[in-house]
């Protein structure tokens, strides 16, 4: 027989361990979106902005912001488009393009590919090939990408960019922070960003009390067409070993992970102040923004022979 | 335990791998299961017959119980 619903009687298809409460599936989704959207009321994304641009990778989490963001949006008449990042990566990233290509059309919204072989010259997989392994990945993958997110994102005209970052990625890139012993990124740790710059576009990230576990549910309960593959360089990244660690300990302690995000969020505010005479300036090789005179994107094209 | 009281049910937790049997007590529920696997809860969605289950499903002989990944990205 199993549980029931706590919200409604009917048979329950979710027990949140977190706070003890039985879901239905349709209760879980509303319940949900009502959380996402106190988080885009608290974070200003709603009030704020006139015209917002989504990077929607396909997967679990950004198809799911869109699905809960884009709504809200609409109500206010805020302009809506989607980005979607080609890193190319053979076997992988094809199939998260057309999800995000059929979620954009779905919802009648302006779509656009940006890969990384048009803006640097080179795919993920041939830089890979250049560094002769794919230990570092992650690193070139990220920061190249988040690089290429900002530049289009502000082309496309965006007074913020909107992220499905969920819960077990904040946590995760917090514990990862605080392991390398930087004391900056701690302050980098927060929601927004750290410092601001007129060619840096304001990211919000709705999705980030979420758990990665609940939006996969969502999906599954709305019958949302989600790409549920895997980046086959996943395994090489130390977030593997911290995501292994956080999720065990919430397994034993529900809560640990938001427990965790709340006390780095309180870190990261404090820690602020010691970067309060830190200025954005313009890279002096691509013109973006950068804390230093190259910024990081140049610094990792230079090192494969891209620049 | 004789074989009276125990349950056999076939698990498939990768999709293009072969499926699994797993013998539990009479009684067990999805939640047994995962710590007979040694599986955290955090990490697998489990579906019975097409249908999202909590860890307090009860399972029965037979049953084919598919658990999904939750992977990170996207």
């Amino acid at each position: 027989m199993g549980i029931r619903c706590d919200r409604c009687g009917r048979k329950a298809r979710y027990f949140q361990r977190h706070s003890g409460v039985s879901f239905c599936g349709s209760c879980f989704a509303n319940s949900l979106k009502t959380r996402v959207r106190r988080e885009c009321l608290k974070s200003g994304i709603l009030s704020d902005s006139q015209s917002l641009v989504f990077a929607v990778s396909g997967g679990k989490d950004s198809i799911a912001c869109l699905d809960m963001v884009h709504p809200l949006a609409e109500a206010r008449n805020v302009q809506v488009a989607v980005l979607t990042i080609d890193e190319g990566i053979r076997g992988y990233r094809p199939g998260g393009i057309s999800k995000a290509r059929n979620a954009a059309k779905a919802r009648g919204l302006e779509f656009q590919v940006a890969s990384f072989e048009q803006e640097f010259g080179s795919d993920l997989d041939s830089i890979i090939t250049r560094l002769g392994s794919p230990k570092k990945a992650c690193t070139y993958c990220g920061v190249l990408r988040r690089w290429l997110l900002n530049k289009r994102a502000r082309e496309l005209g965006a007074d913020m960019l909107i992220t499905g970052h969920n819960l077990d990625d904040e946590a995760e890139s917090a514990l990862l922070n605080l392991i390398r012993g930087d004391p900056a990124r701690l302050a980098r740790s927060g929601p927004e960003y750290l410092l601001s710059h007129s060619k840096l576009v304001p990211r919000a990230k709705p999705l980030r009390r979420i758990p990665g576990k609940e939006t996969l549910l969502y999906d599954i309960f709305t019958g949302l067409d989600v790409h549920l593959g895997s980046c086959p360089y996943a395994s090489f990244d130390m977030r593997n070993v911290v995501r292994g660690f956080l999720n065990a300990l919430e397994d034993t302690r529900p809560t640990s992970k938001s427990s965790f995000l709340s006390t780095i969020d309180r870190l990261s505010a404090q820690s602020r102040l010691l970067y309060a005479g830190l200025r954005l300036v313009e890279c002096s090789r691509c013109g973006e923004p950068t804390a230093g005179s190259v910024c990081k994107a140049c610094e990792l094209l230079d090192s494969v022979g891209l620049l | 335990m004789s074989r009276e009281e125990e349950i056999t049910v076939e698990v498939v937790a990768e999709p293009h791998k072969p499926s699994q049997k797993v013998s539990l007590r009479h009684g067990s529920e999805v939640g047994d299961l995962f710590g007979k696997m040694g599986l955290l809860r955090e990490e697998y969605i489990a579906m019975i017959r097409g249908r999202v289950v909590t860890e307090f499903e009860p399972l029965r002989d037979g049953d084919r119980v598919n658990l999904i990944r939750i992977f990170s990205g996207g």
